[in-house]
């Protein structure tokens, strides 16, 4: 008997401390993030965001798959020098829609938050392929396989429904008709064209986008994705004085 | 020896409801992937699922052999005082913490030469840095540490509580499920498989399995110190504790993801932008504090007063120690996101808590220590004695480097610069890898019933290779980091930036190829780690075979025989 | 539910302090207690138990 009580208290010993340290270290997070979630002020108002189109998405997906987050950031700190190299400096407004966010933690590249329209398709086409071949002291690994590959986009209906659950606005629609969308933004001539026009008003760049008018390879949706970085935002229109944009 | 239990000392027996139903759950896992097998478009998700089917395979073949030539009884002989312990696990656990060490030094040091010659991707898809640096941080950290952590908290929990590691199917679920982890973690990221968060990059049905597997660990970590005869748990358990139990935590929310289709590897993470990214340095951060600090400060606890053979310096500082880390530890994540973002108040609490956190981290590191104190001869006579005390050293400077960096003007000049990769690896190279081989060399003639190890002079020459290799690390590290930081904010009389990003990364051409030599040096100490380590197994040099299985027999004038080769070597 | 800014600061920086305070106060208390004193000095021990 007496073994089965010092039995007991062993079992509370264990339990208790294993229950402390639970209550210590969820205390810290909680207060930390739950706010993040219910403050109106975290994420500024801004114009012109939009959900990425399915070419874009498939882009992005290349862009993780490559580990691209390793070496560039996607995150302009709101100092001088970063603000005068990158341009405007980040908001939060603007990954709204990246799950995962790809604000990075390295900068062996540089920032690519508003590498959009910086360069043109070729000068990203000829770098993918062969990096010092543009910039003769640049360190990055070579990605000609990009343009050879074909790219995969038969999940890409469930992709954009799978972002929609988590919250990002797509509609029905637009899920739907991904795979066609992501068709008809690298080219005119699609018989859906009409349609993703209607679905996506407010995206300009429909083009090839890897100088290969044939198929749809990785680099088409890479290059996409590259060139609409940061581009969303109109900061003509953004007041960062205004209170509700203080944080 | 007054403690052998009443009755027969007989070796433990398996249960055969266990064996069939475990055997059970992990033919359900493989009748899973074969149905995915079927069904799938994705060729790496093939791969995947034909490696998890012929180690669930093997798992069945391997619970249903274990015992079965001696009618369900375990091999295991019985200890001094007559305590079976665990002594296979130990074993397995040493030589898959040595494997997936060198092998996670190796891909940093590839990582360190492409970063100085980027020929070296070949223009490769799986061979480039984007693949292989996951694979680097999550073989050091994950498949190293963890097993380093599993084998040294096995240990600990198991001698401190004077008793048999908990279930006998379990701790083997355990080690062998965390090694598939590791395969299909690796595998994974060579093929392109990442949900691209940093530290827990292997997808949705990795991360299940990881979670499953940990479980397992919480239930055998526990079930030990259910086991033990006083009331009171030994300081180094609590860290392990506190490590297991946070890090399933952390790693459940981290990784909440909705896959697009269950015949698919890829997942939606269901936070997005400025939440995910507090989300993931929450975790990435107290993945540092509670995987690579408060594991390896149970290590510390555990292995240094028994390796000098003295208690800790104070265990009521240890005490307060722990509580006040674990508590701080869990604040600082936003400390990785200064000047980003992220609201000004979180920012300020991640600081701020941050810069606190370095009183506990100096606290522990004075309590390692001071352990020593009386017996700093130890550290002349010893090498293994060296590495956990120079291990304690590299944990003070980094911990004081830390809460430096999370200073906001710190920060700004140092946040994405290389000055954090001299951090993070002053922190794991130092701290984290010698400790570790600390411990590991502590264990290896413990288990295998060596005198001593096969030779104290190799030590004490890895020893040397390493810290040498450390210091050109962390050092051009320092210099490359806090140039190119200073070049990006230069500005020229005109008010223009004055250096384009090109410039400033052609001017760390020499630094990074410093770096890699550094690291080459690390890699090269750990090698004849392993060789020594084999040596011993064998029985050659000082490593004689002792009579008894366990560290120490009940024979008196070994304590006496374990100074002999230190003294030789002094 | 909306909340400023100002009240997330105001609660974190009260109850957080609050809440470390009692915490450090707690362990500190438990380290020290006289009654306590022989259980950890024989926890302390444990590890040098040859076994």
């Amino acid at each position: 008997m007496k073994l089965l009580d010092k039995h007991g208290a062993l079992e509370k010993n264990s339990i208790l401390l294993l229950i402390c340290i639970l209550i210590v270290v969820s205390i810290g997070g909680l207060i930390e993030i739950a706010p993040l979630f219910y403050l109106n002020s975290t994420i500024e108002k801004v114009k012109g965001m939009r959900p990425y189109t399915p070419l874009e998405l498939a882009g992005r997906d290349i862009y993780l798959r490559e580990g691209c987050y390793n070496c560039h950031s996607q995150m302009i700190r709101s100092t001088r020098d970063e603000v005068e190299r990158y341009g405007h400096y980040s908001l939060a407004a603007e990954s709204m829609y990246d799950h995962p966010f790809q604000w990075g933690s390295k900068r062996t590249g540089p920032d690519l938050a508003r590498v959009g329209n910086k360069y043109s398709d070729l000068w990203h086409q000829e770098h993918m392929a062969a990096p010092r071949a543009v910039v003769p002291q640049s360190i990055m690994p070579g990605y000609p396989f990009l343009a050879k590959t074909k790219l995969d986009y038969r999940l890409i209906s469930q992709n954009l429904r799978a972002h929609q659950i988590v919250g990002v606005p797509y509609t029905d629609e637009q899920v739907k008709n991904a795979a066609s969308d992501l068709e008809s933004q690298v080219n005119e001539d699609h018989d859906n064209f009409e349609g993703f026009e209607k679905r996506w008003p407010t995206v300009v760049a429909v083009r090839d986008f890897d100088g290969n008018k044939k198929e749809i390879t990785e680099l088409d949706a890479l290059v996409a994705y590259l060139q609409m970085l940061g581009t969303l935002v109109d900061f003509d229109l953004y007041e960062e004085d205004d209170p509700h944009n203080q944080r | 020896m007054s403690q052998t239990s009443s009755s027969q000392p007989l070796p433990p027996m398996i249960s055969k409801t266990a064996q069939w139903l475990t055997s059970l759950a992990l033919a359900l896992g493989a009748l899973i992937t074969i149905y995915i097998l079927a069904k799938t478009t994705s060729t790496p998700f093939k791969f995947h699922m034909i490696i998890m089917l012929i180690a669930f395979l093997a798992g069945i073949v391997g619970i249903m052999n274990m015992g079965f030539y001696k009618k369900g009884q375990i091999e295991a002989k019985p200890s001094a005082s007559g305590v079976f312990y665990n002594e296979g696990i130990i074993k397995a656990g040493v030589i898959a913490s040595l494997f997936w060490g060198v092998a996670g030094f190796l891909a940093g040091d590839t990582l360190a030469w492409q970063l100085a010659f980027p020929a070296l991707n070949f223009d490769t898809a799986w061979f480039n840095f984007g693949r292989l640096r996951p694979l680097h941080t999550s073989a050091v950290i994950f498949a190293f540490g963890g097993n380093v952590l599993m084998v040294t908290s096995f240990y600990a929990v198991q001698r401190t509580c004077k008793a048999r590691l908990a279930g006998e199917i379990a701790p083997w679920f355990v080690f062998w499920g965390y090694q598939l982890f590791i395969v299909l973690a690796a595998t994974g990221y060579l093929l392109g498989i990442t949900q691209s968060k940093e530290y827990a990059e292997p997808e949705w049905y990795v991360d299940i399995w990881l979670t499953i597997v940990w479980v397992a660990y919480l239930f055998v970590f526990v079930g030990t110190l259910w086991r033990r005869k006083e009331p009171h748990i030994y300081v180094a358990n609590w860290f392990f504790l506190a490590f297991i139990v946070t890090v399933a935590m952390l790693h459940l929310i981290n990784n909440l993801a909705v896959p697009i289709s269950f015949t698919h590897p890829k997942s939606v993470i269901i936070f997005s932008g400025v939440q995910d990214a507090l989300i993931q340095w929450w975790y990435a951060h107290n993945a540092v504090g509670f995987f690579l600090t408060a594991g390896f400060l149970g290590i510390m606890y555990y292995f240094i007063p028994k390796r000098v053979n003295r208690p800790v310096y104070s265990y009521r500082l240890s005490i307060v120690h722990f509580w006040s880390l674990i508590f701080l530890y869990i604040w600082a994540g936003p400390h990785h996101l200064l000047y980003t973002a992220l609201p000004d108040w979180a920012q300020t609490l991640g600081m701020t808590f941050s810069i606190m956190l370095w009183m506990p981290s100096w606290g522990g590191m004075i309590n390692g220590l001071m352990t020593l104190s009386g017996a700093w001869d130890k550290l002349r006579t010893d090498p293994v004695v060296k590495m956990l005390v120079a291990s304690v050293a590299f944990y003070g400077m980094s911990t004081f480097e830390g809460p430096l960096m999370a200073i906001k003007a710190v920060n700004g000049l140092s946040h994405y610069t290389d000055w954090t990769v001299g951090h993070v690896h002053s922190g794991a190279l130092g701290w984290v890898a010698f400790v570790s081989f600390g411990a590991i060399y502590c264990l290896v003639p413990w288990v295998w019933g060596r005198k001593d190890l096969y030779s104290l002079k190799l030590v004490s020459l890895h020893f040397w290779i390493a810290t040498l290799g450390i210091i050109l690390y962390i050092t051009s590290m320092w210099a490359s980091g806090i140039m190119e930081g200073m070049m990006w904010r230069a500005f020229d009389s005109l008010g223009f930036l004055q250096y384009s990003f090109v410039e400033i990364v052609d001017k760390k051409f020499y630094l990074n190829a410093l770096r890699a030599v550094g690291g080459l040096l690390f890699v090269i100490g750990s090698l004849i780690m392993v060789y020594n380590v084999w040596r011993t197994i064998l029985g050659h040099g000082d490593a004689v075979p002792i009579r008894y299985k366990t560290a120490h027999s009940d024979d008196n004038d070994d304590v006496a025989d374990e100074d002999k080769p230190a003294t030789k070597l002094a | 539910m909306n909340i400023t800014r100002e009240e997330v600061s105001y609660f974190a920086e009260l109850w957080g302090l609050i809440f470390l305070v009692i915490l450090f106060a707690g362990t500190v208390t438990f380290a020290l207690w006289p009654k306590n004193k022989d259980k950890f000095e024989e926890a302390a021990r444990r590890p040098l138990d040859d076994d």
